[in-house]
């Protein structure tokens, strides 16, 4: 009897096995296994066009708040530092562009690593997967190329963190080289035509445009701008307004797609408390006094609510799902004639590219010749057309007007590499200084 | 027992009206530092048992109520912003049902619970029945809560004249910007002078009933228990009420047999809103907002306030949580012969949490969204398995052997879902369903499970000397294949020398035993549950179509945390036990931290969980117990006093690489963890002359843009001649020297007297308050007074640097001049009680009668400037401790009570 209660206790001692120890996740995958079928791909592309979201309110509001176009009126330290220029390598925001950029690259790097392995993928759709996943690599490169300079190239998925994890900084000019490379492939695997929301032909040739007028490199710069400009996709929108209230407007050539389930915040940050907003930022007197009387884009792009300017191109506050548009026609016409006036192009030809732009908004026409002349119309343009899209500091910058016009020190022409990754990575070297 | 225990007797339990378990501990035992994080009602507390042993794999001791582990911690799935003021599991438990509670401290002691006793383990044992006539008690009290103290922040007045100040410092303009009149920067109305905090904030009752019965026959013995608690807050939004229920009973159907349950249910209701420095917080806005802008406009409507209108946000969010906790086991022990017995046990925490949040489309932070509404919910269950056999022999009349085998098995779920919601009708339409918009469901569930089989024996030598050596192996889920076990061995030696021969002549020390133990044990509290696997996520999602992004590294090395404690201990009594003390010192190291440990971003990822460097903890604890009067000596008078100091000593001592963790509150070799880090101040620049010589600070080409006088001078540590991040070092530690607790007890006849002393010295906190409400004449936040005696030219003998909008020189930045000293010594507990003499109660008809009147928090003296000494707004973190961010302070209560026996 004794014996066997014994036996009885013995089993139960036993009875709980190993197997009990494995559980799994119900909301995420093994990665050996994720990118090996072309369905896998595919979500793995839908996930790295989800990494263009990220940073959205940064991405609008900081090239701005750099420059002149924006005040600090929020709480947040990092968004002052910004509008100070005075920027800690310890700045939050610093840490969010930099590792944002990063983790959409090894999301885009996942995506052309996996297309070779993935058996069931047809040809036609590796081509296709390849672009795109190029298009976004290259994105996030001229993001981090402006704001930082040199940057370190990563071209292979992460499997680790190990000694390979700790990457140098390539140069400024390796990393436009790179972004030029993958562009230009891109051009050719991907689709003429308009596919809202996706990567097309047309996107990575208008990219290319800004890329190559950002190196100085103006004929090619205008060979790009001309082929978006001519392409029968695309048309200014005859009512300037319609671009920020209707989607994929015939005028947008990349646009970042927010819907209200995958929403994000750029109108509650630019909206003043009174219309339900959080009015981190406000537009300066300088550039709301700088339009004409006749120019629309005034009203469109600023709004006034108890004496408080505001953002007013991204006006979804109830629903939040304004898009992001990444880049669109006008900017093409400007970047002609900017690389134009560069290559003494006759001032008639840069003129008719700016006034193209001017005359869509209701603006009196420019009128004005020589180099310098021209190509201060074209400074001026695009402040005034193309605030708060992401452009104004590297306008300046360009120009080499930033130091004088914003008082700031040359070293600060660069912001600093967030001291989180200098923490973790002996490779890398801080920007001058910082 | 030979390990380092600390126990906490029903007495005392029960005697202080405490709303938590925590409540009750604090400050009581040597070795166990209690935080409550805010006045927040049903809010967390923070427990450390001999300091922290961990960076991220939990530092928060093991629960086990009647031998089931709890659920514990945070399980809330609502979207509102608390801040650090997280709600807990283990507020739902009751104080007034506990018989003891005992905390394993050293590694011998907590052995048992092997794999998760790394920081302590508080076995509470509730109340059981008695083989008696039924014994019937009764107990209420009522209270009121109110702030201790108040900060003194600027009227209108003081603010118009900093602030225009700082308008023309910074914009060289002459007119005043800000005024009462329609062009001010800060908007106001005219005459307002508003003391938000007065209108946020007023005195808010609390009470209790309990009642419970015990008793039994001889074969079946019950106990069964009720109680309600009541708990509003000072700032109205807030609240916290909870229904206890319990049953335990006891019944032998054999003499050797005896079976048994506990079932305990709890209702928990917490009424919340925005905390800490949310900038949505109805308490955060009355200390920032600025004092000229009233709460009503002409026509009624809530003032559009710089910061959300704190009576309004009192007034139109909504957030509430209800749970319901089911928590029980049921037990059969079996003795199979004299000292052999078998037990097994079955033990459930069941907890259901629904949580909804509303917020007004006519007001707040979703009034642009038409409003918005959160429903949430989440299902946290555990289920215990546990078999064991004790044996426990005694041979040859001095040799006594005992000890335990078994193996448990834990199996864990957590399931939940949100579901949130926008574009309300109305601010009438509070739940989702009148919501034209749904802009987010989630649903998800997680497992993990434990196994582990344990043993301890144990050898008794004529009563004098033990020793004990135990053995417990773990299996978790949450590692890989290869490192899924951990084993946690442990011995330890007592040796009660007063029972020595050699020691009977002496009459000085009435007893005394000495302690050895060493031993390991392990963590992986906070760890997530496939925290060692490569993943790719869902929900990476893009216009409407699902995605997949990658989301964790893989680490298959990735196992146990494990800390090694040496623990050495005296217990001795002199004068015939009148005087006794227990002393432990501790060394505490722990090996393979469970760190989410940050790598390269261009990697694409954040961290990865490792195991990483190395920490220790290494302490004394002294408990000393006066019976000061004895009543047989005294004529009825008596009087107990009991003191208990530990002093703990942290510090990380390897880490990967070196590398440094975290910003402000920051992880670095060679220091305790989360240390402050920042610039250490050097006075104020008096001129141009001295800007000019010291270390370039901030410079800009428009000179109103840079320093100036008046601004603070940070010292150029590393001697660059620029001040930058490089000129920052440890300026404060969260560790006190030292802290404790002193209670004294008396009674004579009747009355009872019981004061209980809180005291922490050598802390340091991070007023991160002051970071905005001392920047002077700047962005619009009111300040603390401390503004009158800020720098101008004609006041130039000060350390408050002067009023200038947008701070250029950031006077602000992490510093010295927000570290402050975060000592405190608090008269924590008074009762004075009155017990009816037997005669009067009997006639009453009852067995015992008591009134009592209790204060809490009725006394501190601190240097700190802030709120409250005891605060934390860093909730659950380990790193982040000694900061106060606009956190709701600890309240002052008084109650009086009555208990009533039957």
């Amino acid at each position: 009897m004794r014996m066997k209660y014994m036996i009885v206790a013995a089993a139960i001692l036993v009875s709980a096995c190993d197997s009990q120890l494995v559980t799994d996740p119900t909301a995420a995958i093994d990665s050996e296994t994720a990118l090996t079928t072309a369905r896998g791909i595919e979500l793995a592309l839908n996930g790295a066009y989800r990494s263009l979201q990220f940073g959205s309110r940064e991405h609008v509001a900081y090239p701005d708040l750099y420059a002149d176009n924006l005040d600090f009126t929020g709480t947040f330290q990092t968004d002052r530092e910004f509008s100070l220029r005075n920027i800690q390598p310890s700045n939050g925001g610093v840490l969010g562009i930099w590792a944002n950029a990063y983790i959409g690259i090894n999301r885009a790097n996942g995506v052309l690593d996996g297309i070779p392995n993935a058996s069931d993928l047809s040809s036609s759709r590796q081509a296709l997967y390849r672009g795109e996943a190029l298009f976004i690599r290259a994105t996030h490169y001229l993001s981090l190329v402006r704001w930082f300079g040199g940057v370190p190239l990563v071209l292979t998925p992460s499997k680790g963190v190990g000694e390979e994890s700790l990457v140098s900084r390539n140069t400024q000019a390796e990393v436009y080289a790179r972004i030029i490379q993958d562009l230009e492939e891109a051009a050719t695997l991907l689709p003429a035509g308009r596919d809202p929301g996706k990567a097309t032909r047309g996107a990575a040739n208008a990219l290319l445009a800004r890329a190559y007028l950002d190196i100085g490199n103006h004929a090619l710069a205008r060979d790009k701008a001309t082929s978006v400009i001519s392409d029968p996709t695309y048309s200014l929108v005859a009512n300037f307004r319609s671009l920020y209230t209707t989607k994929h407007s015939s005028e947008s050539i990349y646009e970042v797609h927010f819907t209200v389930n995958n929403s994000n915040s750029l109108a509650f940050w630019f909206f003043p408390q009174e219309e339900g907003g959080r009015w981190g930022f406000s537009p300066t007197a300088e550039i709301y006094g700088l339009y004409g009387p006749t120019d629309v884009r005034r009203g469109a792009s600023i709004n006034i609510t108890a004496g408080k300017r505001y953002i007013f191109k991204y006006p979804r506050i109830g629903t939040e799902d304004d898009n992001l548009i990444l880049i669109r026609l006008a900017e093409m016409y400007l970047a002609r004639a900017e690389a134009n006036a560069y290559l003494n192009a006759p001032d008639a030809t840069v003129l008719a590219d700016i006034n193209m732009v001017r005359n869509r908004a209701g603006a009196t026409p420019v009128s004005v010749s020589g180099q310098a002349a021209l190509l201060d119309a074209v400074f001026n343009e695009r402040r005034l057309e193309l605030a708060f899209e992401g452009h104004r500091f590297f306008d300046l910058r360009r120009y080499g007007k930033a130091q004088e016009k914003l008082q700031m020190e040359p070293n600060r022409l660069i912001i600093p590499i967030p001291q989180a990754e200098l923490d973790v990575n002996e490779n890398l070297t801080q920007n001058p200084g910082y | 027992m030979a390990g380092a225990v600390s126990s906490l007797r029903a007495e005392t339990v029960r005697e202080i009206s405490a709303t938590s378990v925590n409540q009750v501990l604090q400050g009581r035992l040597a070795g166990v530092q209690i935080n409550q994080n805010s006045g927040t009602p049903g809010g967390a507390t923070t427990v450390r048992i001999r300091g922290s042993s961990s960076i991220s794999g939990g530092n928060d001791p093991l629960y086990v109520i009647d031998g089931v582990p709890l659920n514990q911690g945070n399980f809330s799935r609502l979207g509102v912003a608390f801040g650090g003021q997280s709600i807990d599991a283990l507020s739902d438990l009751n104080a007034n049902e506990i018989e003891s509670i005992e905390i394993l401290k050293d590694a011998s002691a907590a052995a048992i619970f092997g794999s998760r006793a790394s920081n302590g383990v508080v076995l509470i044992t509730t109340r059981r029945g008695t083989s008696q006539r039924p014994e019937i008690s009764f107990g209420s009290y009522y209270g009121t809560q109110d702030l201790w103290r108040k900060v003194d922040l600027l009227n209108a007045a003081q603010y118009f004249e900093i602030y225009n100040e700082g308008c023309r410092a910074r914009y060289g303009i002459t007119y005043d910007c800000v005024d009462y009149t329609g062009d001010s920067w800060i908007p106001s109305a005219p005459g307002a002078d508003t003391d938000w905090v007065d209108e946020v904030t007023k005195p808010a009752p609390m009470g209790s009933v309990d009642a419970s019965v015990r008793g039994g026959s001889e074969r079946v013995r019950y106990y069964v228990a009720g109680s309600s608690l009541v708990q509003d807050g000072v700032v109205a939004a807030q609240g916290y009420r909870r229904l206890n229920g319990r049953i335990n009973l006891d019944y032998d159907p054999l003499d050797r047999l005896s079976l048994g349950t506990n079932v305990a249910l709890t209702r928990s209701v917490y009424d919340r809103a925005r905390s800490d420095n949310n900038i949505y917080s109805p308490w955060a806005n009355a200390l920032a907002n600025p004092p000229i802008q009233p709460i009503y406009t002409d026509d009624g409507g809530w003032f559009e306030t710089l910061y959300a209108n704190p009576v309004g946000m009192m007034n139109e969010a909504e957030a509430q949580e209800r749970g319901i906790r089911i928590l029980g086991n049921l037990f059969a022990a079996y003795t199979f012969a004299e000292g052999l017995t078998g037990r097994v046990s079955f033990g459930l925490d069941n907890l259901t949490l629904r949580s909804r949040s509303f917020d007004s489309p006519a007001f707040g932070p979703w009034s642009g969204q038409g409003g918005a509404a959160d429903a949430a919910s989440s299902f946290v269950n555990k289920l215990t398995y546990e078999a064991r056999v004790n044996f426990d022999r005694t041979l040859a009349d001095r040799h006594g052997v005992s000890g335990v085998v078994g193996t448990s098995f834990e199996d864990n779920t957590n399931e939940g879902f949100r579901v949130q919601g926008q574009q309300f009708p109305t601010e009438y339409f509070k739940y989702i369903t009148s919501a034209a918009s749904i802009t987010s469901g989630t649903s998800n569930r997680s497992d993990w499970n434990l196994l582990s089989h344990f043993g301890r024996f144990s050898y008794t030598f004529d009563d004098r000397l033990t020793a004990t050596f135990n053995i417990r192996r773990d299996g978790s889920s949450r590692f890989g294949e290869d490192n899924r076990y951990g084993t946690f061995p442990s011995a330890s030696v007592l040796w009660r020398l007063s029972d020595e021969s050699f020691m009977r002549n002496q009459d000085i020390l009435s007893n005394l035993a000495l302690r050895v133990s060493y031993g390991l044990t392990g963590n992986q509290q906070s760890l997530g549950n496939f925290a060692s696997r490569g993943l790719f996520s869902g929900g990476a999602n893009y216009f409407d179509q699902p995605g997949i992004s990658p989301s964790q590294l893989a680490n298959p090395e990735l196992r146990w945390e494990k800390t090694r404690q040496l623990n050495l201990g005296a217990d001795f009594s002199v004068l015939a036990n009148r005087l006794a003390f227990n002393v432990d010192y501790y060394e505490k190291r722990t090996e393979d931290l469970l760190v989410a440990r940050p790598v390269p971003r261009t990697t694409g990822y954040t961290s990865i969980w490792d195991n990483v460097g190395e920490m220790e903890n290494k302490g004394l604890e002294v408990a000393a117990t006066a019976r000061i009067l004895v009543p047989e000596y005294q004529r009825g008078l008596s009087w107990t006093s009991t003191l208990n100091v530990s002093r703990n000593r942290n510090k990380v001592t390897a880490l990967y690489d070196d590398q440094p963790i975290g910003g402000t509150f920051r992880v670095e070799v060679g220091k305790p963890l989360g240390f402050i880090y920042g610039y250490v101040t050097d006075g104020i620049f008096q001129s141009y002359a001295e800007i000019q010589a010291h270390a370039r600070q901030v410079t800009h080409a428009d000179p109103r843009r840079a320093t100036a006088p008046g601004d603070i001078r940070f010292k150029d540590l590393n001697g660059d001649g620029v001040i930058n991040a490089e000129d920052r070092e440890m300026i404060g530690s969260p560790w006190p020297d030292y802290e404790g607790g002193w209670t004294n007890t008396m009674a004579y006849r009747g009355v009872d007297l019981t004061a209980f002393v809180q005291f922490s010295q050598g802390s340091d906190i991070y007023n991160g308050f002051r970071v905005y409400a001392d920047q002077y004449g700047s962005w619009g936040d009111n300040h603390t007074t401390r503004a009158m005696k800020r720098w101008t030219p004609e006041n130039t003998n000060t350390i408050e640097p002067r009023a200038i909008w947008g701070d250029p020189n950031q006077n602000t930045r992490a510093s010295t001049r927000f570290v402050e000293d975060g000592s405190y010594i608090r008269l924590k507990n008074v009762i004075l009680g009155y017990t009816l003499p037997a005669d009067l109660s009997d006639r009453m008809g009852v067995r015992t009668a008591r009134v009592y009147v209790q204060g809490q928090n009725v006394f501190t003296r601190t240097k700190y400037s802030g709120w409250d000494p005891e605060v934390n707004a860093g909730g659950t973190s380990s790193i982040t401790r000694a900061w106060d961010f606009y956190t709701l302070p600890q309240l002052r209560v008084f109650t009086v009570g009555v208990n009533v026996g039957l």
